[in-house]
């Protein structure tokens, strides 16, 4: 038997016990690398999405040095595409994935866009994604996946909170003492928080108005993250919006959905979690195409790749999105 | 959608109109009870003020809370829209 029929031998024997383990997604024979280097030696490969230290694993979670005289050998290969729900982590990280501030649960990676300044790219989502509906610091940790999909900073931070456009609840009464604090201190300065150019201001305030319920974020690397939005492609430019107007959007929870564009220039009062409620200027009303979590997802054009909205919140019967070019104007950013 | 008895210039004067109407009469529409929000949308074919509420309506208690058919000659048309949440359900938090 020659010392390839041998390996394959041993790893049939052994295959069951090696899947069985928490780490290990595929089973194959192939050569050993020694320190970054292929050998001819012969051997058994486990598959893993990451490689973990020895010491972060427990004994039965190891791969043997060797099998019945065989020597092993543990391969990192990610995460199989084909395998990857949206509320997996992504990396690259497309537009269409579940993403947030380390504090929420979770909504969606809208897509990227570029700072009018420097043309560094930059995440786009909702202030309620990725500010926590403005009790974040700049700074902040940004997990992809978001928390609810078992998004850690340890090991899932993508980026960092860069910008982000205040919501203005008014005179509602906030519920606990830091959310007045902070709807008080923002009443003051008005506008965007973040950017270094001159603040717009883009809050008059009397009757609390919001235009856009945005932010963005700044990935740790470039190499994290992807121009496209999964199961849609790459968006450029913007298209305005008109009743009757197909579109789609790439959302953490429904996926891709299609709806049309119902009402316009809406006025409407949008309820946030902790009983304020937010007054929304010049929205996008559209068919219901989104459910918890599809927060952030760029609205698209049905028949082109032109953006239409950022989908920030929804009912059952409706689905709610600011102009996109208000976004892009408000977070001094390009698409 | 466009109705074809109606030229693109026409929809557009409508528009027009209708945004200004808005403008004028949102405050006390959104004052009224159960209403959430004021848009523009087509009814039958005319743009109309659309008036979104978050359930159907009752019999207004006052007068006052009545919602008009029609604006200064534009309809108004109630749609059922639901309780409107940034987010829906994610935001509750655990």
């Amino acid at each position: 038997m020659s010392v390839q029929d041998e390996v394959r031998k041993v790893k049939e024997t052994n295959k069951e016990a090696l899947m069985a383990k928490p780490n290990v997604i595929g089973v194959g024979t192939g050569y050993k690398t020694r320190a970054g280097h292929a050998t001819a030696e012969a051997c058994i490969i486990a598959l893993v999405s990451r490689k973990m230290p020895m010491s972060a694993l427990i004994e039965t979670a190891m791969v043997p040095i060797e099998l019945d005289g065989v020597v092993t050998d543990v391969v990192e290969i990610g995460f199989p595409r084909t395998q990857l729900a949206r509320s997996d982590k992504w990396r690259p990280a497309p537009g269409g994935v579940s993403i947030g501030h380390y504090k929420i649960t979770t909504g969606t990676l809208g897509c990227l866009v570029r700072d009018q300044a420097t043309g560094q790219r930059l995440i786009l989502s909702n202030n309620h994604v990725l500010a926590n509906v403005n009790d974040a610091v700049l700074g902040d940790a940004i997990v992809q996946p978001g928390p609810i999909d078992n998004g850690q900073i340890e090991s899932d931070k993508i980026a960092e909170l860069e910008r982000y456009a205040p919501i203005n609840f008014g005179t509602a009464p906030a519920q606990c003492n830091i959310a007045k604090g902070v709807a008080v201190l923002l009443n003051g300065v008005a506008g965007l928080i973040g950017s270094s150019h001159r603040l717009q201001a883009v809050q008059q305030d009397e009757k609390a108005a919001n235009w856009v319920d945005a932010a963005a974020a700044r990935p740790l690397d470039d190499a994290l993250v992807s121009d496209e939005i999964y199961e849609i492609g790459t968006v450029h430019g913007v298209k305005p919006v008109e009743f009757g107007m197909s579109v789609r959007k790439s959302g953490r929870t429904t996926g891709l959905t299609t709806g049309t564009i119902s009402v316009l220039n809406v006025t409407i009062n949008v309820d946030y979690y902790d009983g304020r409620s937010g007054r929304f200027e010049d929205q996008i009303i559209s068919t219901p195409m989104s459910q918890g979590g599809d927060s952030g997802s760029l609205l698209v054009d049905g028949s082109s790749l032109q953006a239409v909205g950022l989908l920030f919140a929804g009912s059952d019967q409706s689905t709610i999105f600011n102009p996109i070019q208000k976004v892009l104007d408000t977070l001094k950013v390009t698409l | 959608m466009m109705p074809e008895d109606k030229s693109q210039d026409e929809l557009q004067l409508a528009y027009t109109n209708a945004l200004r109407i808005k403008k004028i009469h949102e405050a006390s529409l959104m004052a009224k009870p159960n209403v959430i929000g004021v848009g523009i949308g087509l009814a039958a074919g005319s743009v109309a003020l659309v008036v979104l509420v978050e359930k159907p309506l009752e019999k207004p208690k006052k007068p006052n809370d009545q919602i008009p058919g029609e604006i200064e000659g534009i309809p108004v048309e109630i749609r059922v829209i639901g309780e409107v949440k940034a987010n829906n359900s994610f935001l509750e938090r655990p």
